[in-house]
């Protein structure tokens, strides 16, 4: 069986008033294993971004490094510094540990009970109580499956509007309730990370009383797209490249007008260009039968080179930058950051004629430079990512 | 037409006076239930006739029963209560809504034929003989005027005003009172009322007025308002003229802002004021201040309208006599019920045309507070609990009461911004384009001059069907009239075909 993939993505607001958030989250991958954990530090602001930021290394570092829950524990405990005012060194903290057949271990202290969906619905995890070093934890272990999603939170989110909005906080119950109502197939893991953040930050009214973060995992299958960018040197490969395309298991992409119109030649389907020019600055897309998106070339690359680094570089909360419009860099962008594990890039080096033009400040150089920036841009993004040159 | 009825007390009539005026009472309500039973008797599938048709039945011969009553003055009168009241009743039988036929006055003689009666009597039918026994029907004067039924009168150098109305006929004409010396003149036209030495059909009573009277009084006498019909009715010992005024209406002003009004959670009604590019300015709850029944309706409706004047709005409600607006939850009722904010509007509407404002809009309901002003998703998942709102698409929270009312202000900002969506697909070299909205298809060569083809194809359909007058495809017309680039209405969506 292929390994699952774990998309995940997270984010938070920051007290009111303060300038560093004292919650903190350490995404690592150890062999193979995804671990996640989400760390609160008692209080706010600097000594509590401390405490979080501390805990949630100890936790990754040595979950990573092979360490028991136990010793993991006690090394919190001994390590983190005690505050003069309160005389106590605390963070809550949650971990999850998922292996790539979807095998997971939650761990959580003092922090608001991870939610489990399957099928848009709530899933109950069963936990257990153990106790180290005096510490009462809660355990849990489960097996996830594709299109399954966890999300953890602080507690900052269970009291969203208390005083404001809502008098007794938004509550778990409200939460779980409104995740439930939210949830959408397609929902990836930024998305719904993004709506509570954005739920709590309404219900705050734009003030939030205590630092707020959401963690959002989402199991999928792998799923690589297939992204042929220009025709080939020699004409003869156009027709094993574009067999190797319509046979391809995945997501299949056609970057440029003279590599589609390859495409449409020997595949005996219509192009068929669409009328409506959503952005002024991105050419059309088109359609042919059996790809799942056919955009024009270099002008379109270069604006989803664009919209993928505003999405990595995004600030705390990952501000949506793929706005979901229609233009064929936004649909393209939001193909390889949403529904793709992997993309194997097949770009073929062949001489635009029009390119040829003094007066056309593009050329070839440029296409490869733009796929491979987007390359690099995706494999921070977490993407397994091949580039193919004929 | 904006009308407004008001009601003027008789100041302490005499004795005599107070004789005179029931009698009258007596003579017109008799004759009234006389003459209905008689044409009643003799038309029994009387309902299903049109109303000229029962305008006929009222003959000479028929209101010659008003004799025997000396009910001339009142036959006009009588005539058109009468028209009224038989369309009323035919239009309720015609709806398929139970309704016996009219009585307006019972007598002794109805009291002994259900007595006598050998079929079984139900308590319904007692009791509604026992409530209209030696009832009174309100007096109808239907004409304004000097020597029209009733007039008003004023005396000079006071604010005394007094009416005058014609109630006897020549048979039973009154002598003139040698006492009846004061100076009164006619308030519409200012000239004096001149006391014959023959007798006279008429009464000049005084009138207890008050300042709300005599504000209307005074518009009387400018001009601003102008008499039409009047009633006279008794409760109790008192005596009251209502009079039903006319005013020429005021042009409205052109709003700057829009006042969307809903239903509220927390207080009665809950409203948003907003600019009009959406801007929100203002909003609050709208409370009747313990008022009751119709004062209560009166209250939300006079607080409503100085809204709107103090901020030059129009006004926007929604109409539920056909829709919910899905406020009510299973263990929880809004304070005003859909029927109590229905007469809300009508009441609004026919006052905001006597204070020259613009006249509200009315629009669906549907969704007013299931719809996100952010992201425009509607669902009824955003409602968290009674009055937060939380939307599942894109977090926007807020009370639910002032988001509901903001979505009702900027209801029309929305319908006008609104485009119209196309469908299109392209196959074989041709391209076909299809509008739900307008019913209308149609396909051409693809190609770069497809679009503008179409465009024009849409101006022509829309003038055509101006001819059949059609309020929907005229309202697409004007929106798409509005400017110059018809493309800014119309959105296209592609479609696999």
């Amino acid at each position: 069986m292929n390994s699952l993939y774990y998309e995940t993505s997270y984010g938070s607001l920051i007290k009111n008033g303060e300038e560093l958030c004292g919650d903190k989250v350490e995404v690592v991958k150890v062999a193979n294993d995804t671990i996640i954990v989400l760390a609160d530090g008692l209080g706010s602001g600097v000594k509590a971004n401390i405490l979080a930021s501390l805990t949630s290394k100890i936790v990754a570092t040595m979950l990573s490094a092979g360490a028991d829950i136990p010793d993991v524990v006690e090394t919190i405990a001994s390590t983190l510094p005690v505050c003069s005012e309160r005389q106590v060194a605390y963070s809550t903290f949650s971990f999850i540990r998922i292996d790539p057949e979807g095998w997971a271990h939650l761990i959580e202290f003092d922090n608001p009970e991870a939610v489990f969906l399957r099928g848009g619905k709530r899933l109950l995890a069963n936990r257990e109580q153990i106790v180290i070093g005096g510490k009462t934890l809660k355990e849990a272990r489960l097996k996830l499956e594709p299109g399954d999603m966890c999300i953890m939170f602080s507690d900052g989110v269970v009291h969203a509007g208390v005083g404001k909005l809502l008098n007794l906080g938004w509550q778990h119950d409200n939460v779980v309730d409104y995740i439930e109502k939210a949830y959408k197939k397609d929902s990836t893991a930024h998305s719904l990370q993004n709506l509570l953040l954005s739920a709590c930050d309404n219900l705050y009214m734009q003030a939030p009383g205590d630092d707020t973060t959401v963690v959002v995992c989402r199991v999928i299958p792998p799923n690589t797209a297939y992204v042929m960018v220009g025709p080939p040197v020699d004409k003869s490969d156009d027709e094993k490249l574009v067999n190797r395309l319509l046979s391809f298991n995945g997501t299949k992409i056609v970057c440029g007008g003279t590599t589609s119109q390859i495409v449409s030649r020997i595949s005996g389907r219509e192009l068929i260009t669409k009328l409506d020019y959503i952005r002024p600055d991105v050419p059309p897309v088109g359609t042919i039968e059996g790809i799942d998106l056919v955009t024009e070339g270099v002008i379109t690359l270069g604006r989803t080179l664009d919209i993928i680094k505003k999405y990595e570089t995004g600030t705390v909360g990952r501000e949506n930058s793929l706005n979901y419009k229609n233009d064929g860099a936004s649909l393209l962008a939001q193909t390889l950051i949403n529904k793709c594990t992997g993309v194997k890039f097949v770009v073929g080096r062949a001489l635009n004629p029009a390119h040829q033009n003094p007066d056309m400040p593009i050329d070839l150089s440029i296409k490869l430079r733009l796929v491979e920036d987007i390359a690099e841009s995706l494999k921070r993004l977490d993407k397994k990512v091949e580039i193919e040159y004929h | 037409m904006p009308y407004k009825t008001i009601s003027l007390k008789l100041l302490r009539p005499s004795r005599v006076k107070r004789n005179f005026l029931d009698n009258a009472l007596e003579r017109y309500s008799l004759s009234f239930e006389q003459i209905l039973r008689r044409i009643g008797s003799l038309n029994p599938n009387l309902a299903a006739l049109s109303k000229t048709q029962q305008q006929k039945l009222l003959d000479t011969e028929v209101m010659s029963i008003a004799d025997n009553y000396d009910a001339q003055p009142f036959k006009d009168a009588l005539k058109m209560d009468i028209s009224m009241l038989l369309s009323s009743y035919s239009g309720r039988v015609k709806a398929g809504m139970q309704s016996n036929f009219p009585i307006t006055r019972t007598d002794d003689e109805d009291i002994n034929k259900i007595i006598n009666s050998d079929e079984k009597v139900t308590k319904r039918q007692i009791n509604a003989v026992f409530d209209k026994l030696g009832n009174y029907r309100p007096l109808l004067l239907c004409r304004f005027g000097i020597n029209r039924d009733y007039s008003i009168l004023k005396q000079n150098n006071t604010d005394g005003y007094y009416v005058k109305v014609y109630l006897f006929n020549l048979k039973n004409a009154i002598p003139v009172n040698g006492n009846e010396n004061k100076p009164l003149k006619y308030i519409t036209n200012g000239e004096e009322l001149t006391h014959t030495r023959r007798k006279k059909r008429y009464l000049i009573l005084p009138l207890q007025t008050g300042d709300w009277q005599k504000k209307h009084l005074k518009e009387i006498e400018q001009g601003m308002a102008m008499p039409k019909s009047a009633v006279l009715v008794k409760k109790g010992h008192e005596y009251f003229l209502n009079v039903r005024l006319w005013y020429e209406p005021i042009s409205a002003f052109s709003a700057k802002t829009y006042l969307g009004v809903v239903r509220g959670v927390t207080g009665e009604l809950c409203y948003h004021i907003c600019s009009r590019n959406g801007e929100g300015l203002e909003t609050g709850i709208i409370s009747s201040n313990k008022n009751r029944g119709k004062n209560r309706v009166h209250h939300l409706a006079n607080s409503i309208l100085k809204l709107a004047a103090d901020n030059k709005s129009q006004l926007v409600l929604y109409n539920l006599t056909t829709r919910s607006d899905s406020l009510n939850q299973s263990d929880w009722i809004a304070s005003v019920s859909p029927s109590e904010y229905t007469e809300l509007e009508q009441m609004v509407t026919y006052k905001s045309e006597l204070q020259g404002l613009p006249a509200p809009v009315s629009v669906s309901p549907s969704g007013v507070f299931y719809k996100c002003p952010c992201c425009t998703s509607f669902k009824y998942a955003n409602r968290m609990d009674r009055n937060i709102f939380l939307c599942t698409n894109c977090g926007f929270s807020g009370r639910l009461e002032e988001i509901g009312a903001g979505n009702l202000a900027r209801a029309l900002i929305t319908y006008k911004r609104n485009k119209l969506n196309v469908h299109y697909y392209q196959q074989h070299g041709e391209i076909h384009f299809y509008c739900k909205a307008l019913g209308l298809s149609y396909s051409c060569t693809d190609g770069s001059h497809a679009l503008n083809s179409f465009y024009k194809y849409i101006y022509t359909y829309l003038i055509e069907s101006q001819n059949k007058k059609n309020k929907k495809l005229t309202s697409i017309y004007k929106k798409l009239s509005s400017s110059d680039d018809i493309s800014e209405h119309i959105k296209l969506i592609p479609v696999k075909n």
